[in-house]
């Protein structure tokens, strides 16, 4: 009777840790969290831009062109919870 | 003698302490934080007590806790992720009782503050890095390269897989911050409109209010609810290379 219960049990964590994770959508039906993404990908690109800057100093180059990686990443942030969202199910 | 709706973020101390030259006085800030925490460990404390087998509701209250961030690491990471289960509960825990503390009459909303929501998501950020560091050794770094990119344009897609991934703390962090701030800012504008509208909105602004304040409690509680599941990906994203 024991055993039966072990294996019983046995049985169930089996089941519980394998069973096939579904993935739920994570960005559910959040407004703000795309408009976050667009914000801080160009702010990282900034901060990015502003720091090679300093250890270079040509002023106005990094800047520009990591601003645009910047704006570039946030798109592509955006993108991927967008595609996460409808077919990450 | 309106009042700036941004008076309620202001850190005022309370018992001023000075250790070594590095000021850790008890503010208001702290004071909530620790309310949380010590809320948190009573109620837990309390529920699991008395372990019965059929349990109590307070005990099933707090398991159906436990077992919203035992699916969401299954979901998202998979079994060999349940070694997490202590660090998101405790921060889901933790950023949910300090968003709830906020709606409370004169309580301070600690996750206002960048610096606060910056520290939890700088943390989420290490640990990821860490873990997926010292998983896979160096071909963690093959998150950035996605697979089939013509080789001519491999450096400029690292450049921007790099970007996307260090966007990811900053995003977590600002987007609580935000949210909190917005919401407590907007509350209280909409409430000086009460008293300073009564001639041409009459009464309209109360009810108003109690809708701002559910909306803001809903706010609160899916807020957290992001930050964990947005960690949760993260760690997938480090344990499970893609």
């Amino acid at each position: 009777m024991d055993e039966e219960i072990s294996k019983l049990q046995k049985r169930i964590n089996a089941f519980r840790t394998t069973k096939e994770p579904k993935k739920k959508n994570s960005n559910s039906v959040d407004a703000f969290t795309i408009a976050t993404e667009l914000v801080t990908g160009v702010i990282v690109g900034l901060i990015t831009g502003l720091f090679f800057d300093r250890i270079f100093s040509s002023k106005p180059l990094f800047l520009i062109i990591c601003l645009l990686l910047g704006v570039i990443a946030s798109f592509k942030i955006i993108w991927q919870t967008l595609n996460r969202k409808n077919n990450g199910t | 003698m309106a009042h700036s709706p941004l008076v309620q973020f202001e850190i005022e101390k309370i018992i001023d302490i000075n250790l070594f030259g590095f000021d850790v006085s008890l503010t208001n800030s702290s004071l909530f934080m620790v309310i949380a925490g010590a809320l948190a460990f009573v109620y837990f404390i309390t529920a699991f007590k008395s372990q019965q087998l059929i349990p109590s509701r307070l005990q099933v209250s707090a398991e159906m806790v436990y077992n919203l961030i035992l699916d969401m690491l299954n979901q998202n990471v998979g079994p060999n992720g349940l070694v997490f289960v202590p660090l998101i509960f405790t921060l889901f825990i933790f950023i949910l009782l300090c968003n709830l503390l906020g709606m409370i009459p004169y309580g301070f909303t600690v996750t206002s503050h960048i610096s606060v929501t910056f520290a939890l998501a700088m943390m989420i950020f290490l640990l990821v890095t860490i873990v997926g560091f010292v998983k896979h050794g160096f071909h963690f770094l093959s998150l950035f390269l996605p697979k089939g990119t013509p080789l001519w344009l491999a450096p400029l897609m690292i450049v921007i897989e790099l970007f996307t991934y260090l966007a990811r703390p900053m995003s977590l962090s600002l987007r609580l911050a935000a949210n909190m701030v917005a919401g407590h800012i907007l509350l209280k504008v909409m409430a000086g409109f009460v008293i300073s509208l009564i001639i041409f909105l009459k009464f309209l602004p109360i009810p108003l209010m109690v809708i701002l304040i559910g909306f803001e409690i809903f706010v609160a509680i899916l807020q957290a609810y992001i930050f964990a599941i947005l960690s949760c990906v993260y760690l997938n994203d480090a344990i499970n290379l893609h």
